[in-house]
C-alpha cells in the first residue's frame, strides 16, 4: 500500500508538474472528499438573500451564534433549530463582534465601536450606543476597523491605514497630520495604524503603532495580545505580532501619532526605523503559507478539538487553508513556527473570521470584498483520533526540536535528507512586499530521536537569527503508519537560545 | 476505497506544493449552471497562459458538467458524449484531444473547482454541458485573449437566446435576507457629509442625511432613498448614491447655539434608539443631552424634527439652514428672519417642521 501511494504521488507529481493538467482543489459536496479523517468540513445553511461576507462571529451564552455581515446586518443563528434571526441592521462595514451576554453585543464598524442592546428580549436590538468613536476617519475607503478583542478587562481594537489609491475627504473626523501621508498606506488622521485600548472607564488610549492592515486581533490563553498584518509596504511578507504597549511594529506612517513626535518618518534612515521596530513573532511566507492572514484564534484548553489546545489558528484569505501557529518564548520574546492546520478537504478560501462553538467545533466565516475570497460559513468538526502532525517546533542552539503528535517511524525519521531546510529573510523597506532574500539550503547534520519516538532533534549546519527556516519534511509516518499531515513548516528565527536544550527523557 | 483516500491525500498534498508556483495572478471564475439549461455567464475572458481557478456551482435542479474544448470542437465533443451515453456510460466526458478541461457531472447544489493553465495561444475555446440533451443549448466560450470581446449581439459562440441579454446574471438580487422596506437606516459613506454618515429613508419617499461626526442634519431629499450597490460591491470607495432630489440643505456652520454667544457647541454622538424602524438620535451639545427624531410631513415634502434638550439652563437658538423653506416651530419665538429662540423650558420638548415652499421663492 505504501508503495502504491508513493508511485501515485510520483505520477501525479509528473503529470501535474510537467504538463499542467487540472489539479483538483476542492470537490464541493462530495462527502468523502470533504473529510480528512480527523476533521471534517460542512457548509452552514444561510438565509435567502444574504450576502454572506462575514465581518465577525461570536457565541452568546445561550448557544446562539451572532454574526455581522458586510452589508450591515447582524444576525443570530440557533445551531439546534438551524434558524437565523435578525438582531440589528444598517451598520457600516462591521468587521468584528463580541457578545457580552444574551442581549448585548459590541460591534466594530467603520465609524465606531457600537453597543447593541436588545432591551426587551425580543431578539432584536433597539439601542445602538457608541462605545467609542474617539479615533479619526478620513473617508478613505481602506480605513477599516477591527476588533474588539477582550481580555476580561479592556477591549482592544485595531485601525487600518488609508490606501494610496484614494485621498482623504475635505471633511474628516478627528485631527489630521499630513506628515502621516507617506508613500504606500498612510495615516493622515489620528491613530490610523495603531492598536487601541478601550479602558473600562470608557477612555480610548493608543497602545502600539506600526500596523498597516491589521485584520486580525486576539488573545492567547495567557492574555498575550496578537495581531496579524498583511504583506505590503514595510512588510516583506505577512506577519503575526505579539503586541505590547508602546512598541512600534514597522509600518512607518502611524509614527506621527506618537506622543511628542515631530518630523517626517519618511526622512528617517531605514536602519533607524528598523532598529525601532519590534519584529514579527511569526512571518507567514507569501505565496507559500499565507497571502492574507486574518483572525488569530486560540484553541481553548480542554477543548475537544484535537491535540493542539493552546495554539493559535490564523485564518487565510487566498488559500483554502487555516494556518496553525506554534509559539515559544526565546530570550523573553515570542517567536515560532507556522504550518497548515487544514488545507482544502472541503474548506474554501476567504477564511476571515473564526469562533469555537459551545460544542467545540470551529465556525469559519468567509469574506471577499473584491479581493480574493468567498462567501458563507463553514463548520469544522473534530472527528476524534490523533492526526500525525508536528505538535511543536522549538529552536535549540544548534537546530530545531520537532515534537510529533505520535511516535515517528524511526526508519523514515532517522534520515537527515528527509528534512529539507532552506533559510531566507524578507527585506524591511518601503517597497510593496519582498522576495525571499539570500535563500540558501541548510544541511541537516544529525538526527536524534527520543526514546518515546515523539521528539526529533535536528542539528543544522548553521543557525542565523533574522532568517525564516523553511522546513519540508519528506515521507514520514507514525510508527502505526499514519502519514504526516502537514509537511511544511516555517520557523521565524529572531532569537537563538543560549542555554542547551536536550531531548526530554520521557 | 483505500487507494482513493491515498489519491485524495496526494492531490491535497501536491496542490499545496503547487500553490507556490500557481498562486500569482490566478484568474478566479465562478460559473453557475442555472435553470433553463444555461450557464449564468456565456462568455469568459482570460489572458493567454493565465492560471485559472474555475468553480462551477450547480444552482439548477438537474445535473450538469462543464467541458472546455479545442476551438471549433464543441459540436464534435457533444456528439462523442452522446455516443458515450448511448453505450450506457454515465460519464459524459469523452477521451479525446478535443477535450481540454473538464468538470465532471455535479448534482444540484454541488460545486466543483478545477485549476488549469489557459492555452498559450489566443483563441475562442468553447465550453459546453455534455449531459445528454444539454449540449445543443447549454454552452458558452472562453476567450483566451488580452483584447476586448467582440459585440455580444453577433457572437456565434454563444447561444442565440443569450446574444441580446447580459441580463440573466444581472437580475437584481435581494439586498438583504429580509424585505427592503421603509423606513430604513444605514450608516454609510454619504456625499456632502462627514465620513460618519447616516442615511434614513422615510415613508413618502422623503430621506435625510444625518452626520454622526458633527451631530447634525445635513440635507433632505425626495423621490427615493439611496443606492448602495456600488458601495457594497467594491471595497467601499464608492459612496452611497442618492436616489431623488435634494431640496433642503443645512448651510449653517451649526444649527444650534446655547446661551448668547456665537460659539459652536462641542458635540458628542451617543448613539440612537430604533422604534418602529425610526431612529431617535442621542447626542450632547456641550453638556446638554439632546434627542432628535425625524418624521416626514406628508402634505408637502418636508420633515418634522422632534427634539428634546435636557439639562439646559440658558436659552437655545436654532438657525435656519436654508431660507427658501417654510419653517414652523411649536415652541419659542422667531427673533428675526432666521433665528428661533427657546427658553430652557420650551426647549425640553419641541418640534421644528421644515417643508418645501410650494408657492416658490
Amino acid at each position: 500500500m505504501k508503495k502504491h501511494s508513493l508511485v501515485i504521488v510520483v505520477i501525479i507529481w509528473i503529470v501535474a508538474g510537467c504538463t499542467l493538467q487540472p489539479i483538483e482543489r476542492e470537490a464541493g459536496m462530495i462527502d468523502d472528499q470533504r473529510i480528512d479523517n480527523f476533521y471534517s468540513v460542512e457548509d452552514v445553511p444561510l438565509p435567502e438573500g444574504l450576502t454572506a461576507e462575514i465581518g465577525g462571529m461570536d457565541f452568546m451564552p445561550d448557544g446562539r451564534m451572532i454574526v455581522c455581515f458586510h452589508r450591515g446586518e447582524v444576525m443570530t443563528y440557533d445551531p439546534r433549530e438551524k434558524t437565523w434571526e435578525l438582531f440589528a441592521e444598517g451598520l457600516h462595514d462591521p468587521l468584528g463582534i463580541l457578545a457580552l451576554n444574551n442581549w448585548e453585543v459590541l460591534v466594530m464598524q467603520r465609524p465606531e465601536l457600537t453597543r447593541l442592546v436588545d432591551n426587551d428580549n425580543d431578539g432584536e436590538a433597539e439601542e445602538y450606543l457608541v462605545a467609542t468613536d474617539d479615533f479619526g476617519i478620513s473617508g478613505n475607503y481602506h480605513e477599516f476597523a477591527y476588533g474588539p478583542a477582550y481580555n476580561g478587562k479592556d477591549l482592544y481594537i485595531a485601525l487600518n491605514c488609508a490606501s494610496k489609491n484614494a485621498g482623504i475627504w475635505d471633511e474628516v473626523r478627528g485631527e489630521t497630520n499630513m506628515l502621516g501621508e507617506v508613500a504606500g498606506m498612510y495615516s493622515a488622521v489620528e491613530y490610523r495604524g495603531w492598536v487601541m485600548k478601550l479602558r473600562e472607564d470608557g477612555v480610548l488610549e493608543p497602545v502600539a503603532s506600526g500596523f498597516r492592515s491589521p485584520d486580525g486581533i486576539g488573545f492567547d490563553l495567557e492574555g498575550n495580545l496578537f495581531v496579524t498584518d498583511n504583506q505590503g509596504d514595510w512588510l516583506g511578507t505577512s506577519t503575526l505580532y505579539h503586541v505590547e504597549e508602546e512598541n512600534f511594529y514597522g509600518q512607518i506612517s502611524s509614527l506621527v501619532w506618537r506622543e511628542g513626535w515631530n518630523g517626517d518618518p519618511e526622512e528617517m534612515p531605514v536602519s533607524t526605523l528598523d532598529s525601532m521596530r519590534t519584529k514579527a513573532a511569526v512571518l507567514f511566507p507569501h505565496n507559500i503559507m499565507s497571502n492574507s492572514p486574518t483572525q488569530p484564534l486560540v484553541i481553548p484548553e480542554n477543548s475537544d478539538f484535537g491535540p493542539f489546545a493552546g495554539q493559535l489558528l490564523v485564518g487565510e484569505m487566498d488559500f483554502p487553508r487555516i494556518v496553525r501557529v506554534m509559539l515559544e518564548k526565546v530570550n523573553g520574546k515570542f517567536q515560532g513556527a507556522c504550518t497548515s492546520f487544514i488545507d482544502s478537504a472541503g474548506l474554501s478560501i476567504g477564511n476571515h473570521r473564526m469562533v469555537f462553538g459551545p460544542d467545540g467545533s470551529l465556525w469559519v466565516g468567509k469574506s471577499a470584498y473584491v479581493w480574493v475570497g468567498d462567501r458563507g460559513i463553514q463548520r469544522i468538526r473534530y472527528n476524534g483520533g490523533i492526526p500525525m502532525d508536528v505538535l511543536r517546533m522549538n529552536v535549540i542552539p544548534e537546530g530545531f526540536k520537532l515534537t510529533f503528535t505520535r511516535p515517528v517511524d524511526r526508519k523514515m525519521a532517522e534520515k537527515p535528507d528527509n528534512y529539507r531546510f532552506s533559510r531566507y529573510y524578507y527585506a524591511y523597506h518601503q517597497k510593496y512586499g519582498s522576495p525571499r532574500m539570500d535563500e540558501q539550503p541548510v544541511a541537516v547534520k544529525q538526527v536524534q530521536i527520543s526514546e518515546d519516538g515523539k521528539e526529533v532533534l535536528l542539528t543544522l549546519a548553521e543557525m542565523i537569527p533574522g532568517y525564516v527556516y523553511d522546513l519540508q519534511i519528506g515521507q514520514l509516518s507514525s510508527m502505526e503508519g499514519v502519514n504526516l499531515k502537514n509537511r511544511r513548516l516555517f520557523y521565524t528565527l529572531n532569537e537563538l537560545p543560549t542555554n542547551q536544550t536536550a531531548l526530554s527523557s520521557r | 476505497m483505500q487507494l482513493r483516500t491515498i489519491l485524495v491525500f496526494s492531490v491535497i498534498f501536491l496542490s499545496n506544493l503547487l500553490t507556490v508556483f500557481a498562486q500569482t495572478d490566478t484568474v478566479r471564475i465562478t460559473l453557475k449552471a442555472i435553470s433553463g439549461l444555461q450557464y449564468d455567464q456565456v462568455r469568459l475572458s482570460v489572458p493567454p497562459a493565465a492560471w485559472v481557478e474555475l468553480t462551477l456551482i450547480n444552482t439548477d435542479e438537474m445535473p450538469h458538467n462543464w467541458i472546455m474544448t479545442q476551438p471549433g470542437a464543441r459540436e464534435d465533443v457533444v456528439d462523442m458524449s452522446l455516443e458515450l451515453a448511448k453505450q450506457g456510460s454515465t460519464d459524459y466526458v469523452p477521451e479525446s484531444d478535443k477535450v481540454l478541461q473538464a468538470i465532471p457531472l455535479i448534482l444540484p447544489e454541488e460545486k466543483y473547482t478545477i485549476s488549469f493553465r489557459a492555452p498559450t495561444s489566443e483563441g475562442i475555446y468553447p465550453y459546453v454541458c455534455t449531459y445528454p440533451g444539454h449540449g445543443a443549448v447549454m454552452y458558452g466560450a472562453i476567450y483566451v485573449t488580452n483584447n476586448q470581446l467582440p459585440p455580444l449581439t453577433t457572437d456565434e459562440n454563444v447561444p442565440p437566446n443569450r446574444r441580446n441579454d447580459e441580463n440573466v446574471a444581472e437580475e437584481k438580487p435581494p439586498k438583504h435576507p429580509y424585505p427592503d422596506i421603509l423606513p430604513a437606516m444605514y450608516r454609510t459613506f454619504m456625499p456632502n457629509c462627514g465620513p460618519a454618515g447616516i442615511a434614513v429613508g422615510l415613508l413618502g419617499d422623503i430621506s435625510y442625511c444625518w452626520d454622526a461626526g458633527q451631530c447634525r442634519l445635513r440635507y433632505v431629499w425626495k423621490g427615493g432613498f439611496i443606492d448602495l450597490e456600488q458601495h457594497w460591491s467594491g471595497k467601499g470607495k464608492e459612496l452611497a448614491e442618492i436616489v431623488g432630489l435634494v431640496f433642503y440643505r443645512d448651510s449653517t456652520e451649526f444649527p444650534f447655539r446655547i446661551g448668547e454667544g456665537q460659539e459652536i457647541p462641542t458635540v458628542e454622538f451617543l448613539g440612537y434608539e430604533m422604534k418602529n424602524r425610526y431612529p431617535t438620535f442621542k447626542y450632547r451639545l456641550n453638556d446638554v443631552e439632546v434627542t432628535e427624531r425625524i418624521v416626514p410631513t406628508f402634505e408637502t415634502p418636508g420633515i418634522k424634527r422632534m427634539l428634546t434638550f435636557s439639562g439646559l439652563n440658558e436659552s437655545l437658538r436654532f438657525v435656519k439652514g436654508q431660507h427658501n423653506m417654510l419653517y414652523y416651530s411649536n415652541q419659542g419665538e422667531w427673533e428675526d428672519e432666521k433665528t428661533l429662540r427657546l427658553s430652557p423650558e420650551e426647549a425640553q420638548e419641541f418640534t421644528i417642521t421644515i417643508t418645501e415652499n410650494m408657492s416658490g421663492i
